[in-house]
């Protein structure tokens, strides 16, 4: 049945193609509107604790430490 | 056959439907595009995060639900059922003549995911790891732990585990030896009980121990939580979600969760038998092993180009957004937890009904329920179909809502909403598959 039904994931296919390659196109030719969302760099970007220039993991969340 | 296969022997029948099923898949998505155009205009501040947690007063019904007796009444009696179930596993026997396969993969792995997403945690108190812990004496008020558990490791050994029991469930690798069940329980009980004596029974439990993990994300769906007083309160469904900390290996698991049901339907549809109908033993084992993580590695791929997308629009990479929104998964995996299993859960939950009265097929008769039929009728096939799809299209609703209350939470206005461009894309392609799965089952 879905061998039959291939051709109904074209289009949902298409629309997220559009939709990924989008943002990706406009980055790369600098159209990207808006400028990124300001981040403090001494917050963990995976759960807002403060981190310090030492910490290679978050002590809170315990990802690698990403400013 | 997988387990899943034996024991889902009696379901079929006719769809009787007034439109083709095509139509639902692309009314499912619409329906999606409507509800993200409503967010974007109606849902303007965040409604979950950042919201206080409601309090408790103690009251009768407060004390009977705290109650320390009537709690572990209920372990112990839990506990015990976690023997039987063990014992009757072992026993070399079809799925369906002992109560161990039923209770496992029927009324636990699927019931309870549907009790915790309503009723909270029931899970914290019926687990008999918990129970074994905390008899045991591994909990951390009663002796400090032989090592912390690295915080590096996250919920890593959880979504390992899971990976383990979902293999076990779907690729069935122990197909032609019966009882093999009774060994992985055994093992999976003394990994859990090794790990609670090194690291301390709440650390393992809160990162390691598979079940508690997994159904701890259905928990955070229901409208029933405790304060920290251990009063029960309520909150807006879904909102728990919001409060789910970022650990390593959290998305991981939530990945599992979906593509392992995604694969469940997929291995049934006339597509998986045109390819893998011809093989049997390890050639079917390694196909069914590479067909599972196949498919996790591809919605794992879906949502990691979602999230590069919206991390070139943020200036974060993928990674960053990629765990912020983890959590916006959750009620779709339940939705493919409800539209995959809640039939096999009423239909052939009933054979646990008969097995009760003789757990381990010795004819015996202990509650007069051995003799009891499974009753076909109690769904028909075209109940199951509708339920499928609101249960697939709620979810990716749900999903869609978290998503965008924490875009607007920590994103300027005019970025937040760009963020969900490619996430809600992808939810389409996800419930236009989920439904073209199912309705190819």
């Amino acid at each position: 049945m879905l061998a039959h039904q291939g051709e109904e994931l074209l289009i949902p296919a298409l629309i997220v193609a559009l939709v990924l390659i989008g943002p990706m196109i406009r980055q790369r030719f600098g159209r990207s509107g808006e400028p990124p969302a300001g981040r403090d760099p001494g917050v963990c970007a995976y759960c807002g604790a403060t981190v310090t220039g030492e910490d290679e993991r978050c002590p809170a969340c315990g990802f690698r430490v990403r400013r | 056959m997988t387990v899943f296969g034996i024991l889902a022997h009696g379901l079929g029948g006719r769809v009787d439907l007034p439109v083709p099923r095509w139509m639902f898949v692309f009314g499912a998505g619409t329906a999606l595009v409507v509800s993200f155009v409503a967010l974007a205009s109606l849902w303007r501040e965040p409604r979950f995060e950042g919201r206080p947690e409601r309090r408790g007063h103690a009251s009768a019904l407060q004390r009977i639900l705290t109650n320390r007796a009537l709690e572990w009444t209920v372990r112990m009696l839990s506990l015990g059922s976690f023997v039987v179930v063990t014992i009757a596993s072992f026993l070399p026997l079809s799925p369906t003549e002992t109560i161990g396969p039923v209770v496992v993969f029927i009324w636990f792995w699927v019931g309870l995911a549907f009790a915790q997403a309503f009723l909270g945690n029931l899970w914290g108190t019926l687990s008999p790891f918990d129970t074994l812990g905390r008899l045991l004496g591994f909990d951390e008020s009663e002796r400090v732990p032989t090592r912390a558990y690295p915080k590096a490791w996250g919920t890593w050994p959880a979504a390992i585990l899971l990976f383990g029991f979902v293999w076990l469930e779907l690729a069935d690798p122990f197909a032609d030896r019966p009882g093999t069940l009774g060994y992985a329980i055994a093992g999976y009980t003394l990994i859990t009980l090794g790990g609670m004596a090194v690291y301390g029974r709440r650390a393992w439990v809160e990162h390691a121990e598979a079940f508690a993990v997994y159904l701890g994300l259905f928990t955070r769906m229901a409208r029933l939580t405790r304060d920290p007083d251990g009063f029960v309160v309520g909150r807006p469904p879904l909102s728990g979600l919001a409060r789910l900390e970022p650990k390593p290996g959290r998305l991981a698991l939530i990945l599992v969760a979906l593509g392992s049901t995604t694969f469940d339907g997929f291995s049934r549809s006339s597509l998986w038998s045109d390819w893998t109908g011809a093989l049997a033993g390890l050639p079917e084992t390694l196909a069914e092993t590479a067909g599972l993580l196949g498919t996790i590695l591809l919605v794992a791929g879906l949502y990691a180009l979602a999230m590069l997308a919206a991390g070139q629009i943020t200036g974060e990479g993928w990674h960053v957004p990629a765990v912020r929104f983890a959590h916006s998964l959750v009620p779709i995996a339940f939705a493919y937890v409800v539209a995959h299993y809640f039939s096999f859960l009423l239909i052939e939950g009933q054979i646990g009904i008969a097995r009760l009265s003789d757990p381990f097929d010795r004819g015996w008769n202990l509650f007069g329920t051995a003799d009891r039929l499974v009753n076909l009728t109690l769904l028909s096939a075209t109940t199951i179909w509708y339920a499928q799809v609101v249960a697939i299209v709620a979810g990716h609703i749900g999903g869609v809502i978290l998503a965008h209350d924490r875009a607007i939470a920590i994103y300027p206005p005019g970025v937040a909403l760009r963020t969900q461009y490619a996430l809600l894309a992808v939810m389409i392609v996800f419930t236009a598959t989920g439904l073209l799965i199912l309705s190819g089952g």
